[in-house]
């Protein structure tokens, strides 16, 4: 995601304490020592650090985030992210290199529209891990 | 209707620019009384005489100086305020939604207008442009929202007072900018031009903010300084209507 598609943008030689809120999304380069939210997208840089809960509707991670991770569609751990902490999310993907210590809450609700039209035995929580 | 404040012409260029601007409004039918600041008459007595004479719009014709300096004078009243900009500053074109003042002096007869609020820097100074403050790469710096601190060090800081397009929506757009300008040049920046990555520079809104640095900092609008750091900013109680073009991306609130 460019940067100047994100409302709040964090750059990567800052440092914010205290909580970071949008209704937008927001991309994160730097250290962050709060919570930070959005009703929409997080992106942790890849030279991010976030000590604190992460909670949006989407969080796509490439660097850390010490603490509970929490999307209500997705989280997506890519290639050198680490996580410690709890994710809770109905959709996860967690590519090869990708570090996660902690533990996994998977929601039971679909993940598309589709889904649920199937019955509710046959509908599993999405989860992916290569 | 229409109280048009022009920035002093300087040069036949310009004398040329402003009778082609005159000739726009009047073949647009939004011809008014037009006046230009001089050492007797300043850009607030215009203002108060404009709003004596009940003109419903005063419009700011010229750069960023004009701009701001009509803004704050207007603050207090009940006009609607339009800009022709005489400058491509990024600031006016995102203000307004228009990059030329013949495109301006046409949304002018529209009279789409939405609510701006002033910044307000230390309970005095009152802007509609930019408030920067440019820092020396060793320089930290402190910026302290109600919500959070952010510490860094070095580059532009910029706070833009924002439209209020919608309910609640913040004040300011406060831009923490890596700018290589002001670094030290190095050899090898003189040879090789490097560009700053685009992940060094942060930007998020706000309703205040105070903007501490290691040492005091000129704070520069419209190209002058008017105050040293450390600043607080935060919004005029009253906001101003500012004539915008319709689809400029900052929804209408009101035709004047």
């Amino acid at each position: 995601m460019a940067a100047d598609q994100a409302d709040t943008v964090i750059g990567a030689q800052v440092e914010l304490k205290g909580s970071l809120h949008n209704h937008g999304p927001i991309q994160i380069h730097g250290k962050v020592i709060g919570d930070v939210a959005s009703d929409e997208l997080v992106v942790v840089g890849e030279t991010a650090v976030i000590t604190g809960p992460v909670v949006a509707r989407q969080v796509i991670v490439y660097g850390q985030v010490h603490g509970p991770v929490t999307a209500e569609q997705l989280i997506e751990m890519n290639p050198k992210s680490l996580v410690k902490g709890d994710l809770t999310t109905n959709q996860l993907s967690i590519k090869p290199g990708a570090v996660f210590v902690g533990k996994c809450q998977m929601n039971s609700a679909p993940v598309e529209a589709a889904a649920a039209e199937e019955p509710a035995s046959k509908r599993k929580p999405h989860l992916e891990v290569e | 209707m229409y109280y048009y404040i022009f920035e002093p012409a300087r040069e036949a260029k310009e004398y040329e620019r402003t009778a082609q601007i005159k000739e726009c409004l009047t073949n647009l039918g939004i011809a008014g009384e037009m006046a230009t600041p001089s050492p007797g008459k300043t850009i607030d007595d215009l203002v108060h005489s404009a709003i004596t004479k009940r003109y419903s719009t005063v419009v700011a014709v010229g750069g960023i100086e004009v701009i701001n300096q009509v803004a704050r004078a207007l603050e207090p009243y009940d006009a609607v305020f339009g800009i022709i900009p005489l400058t491509d500053h990024p600031s006016i074109t995102q203000l307004i939604g228009s990059a030329d003042w013949k495109a301006a002096a046409e949304q002018l007869k529209k009279r789409r207008w939405h609510a701006v609020r002033l910044g307000l820097i230390n309970n005095q100074l009152a802007f509609i442009t930019p408030a920067t403050v440019s820092l020396p790469p060793d320089m930290s710096y402190t910026l302290l929202t109600p919500e959070f601190s952010l510490e860094g060090q070095g580059g532009l800081i910029s706070i833009s007072p924002e439209s209020q397009t919608q309910e609640n929506a913040a004040s300011f757009l406060v831009e923490a900018r890596y700018d290589t300008a002001v670094q030290k040049p190095s050899l090898l920046s003189t040879f090789f031009k490097q560009r700053s990555p685009d992940n060094l520079n942060s930007r998020f809104s706000t309703d205040s903010i105070e903007v501490h640095t290691g040492d005091a900092r000129p704070v520069v609008i419209a190209n002058t300084e008017i105050c040293s750091t450390p600043i607080i900013c935060r919004p005029q109680e009253k906001p101003i209507k500012l004539i915008v073009a319709r689809g400029s991306g900052l929804s209408s609130t009101g035709a004047a």
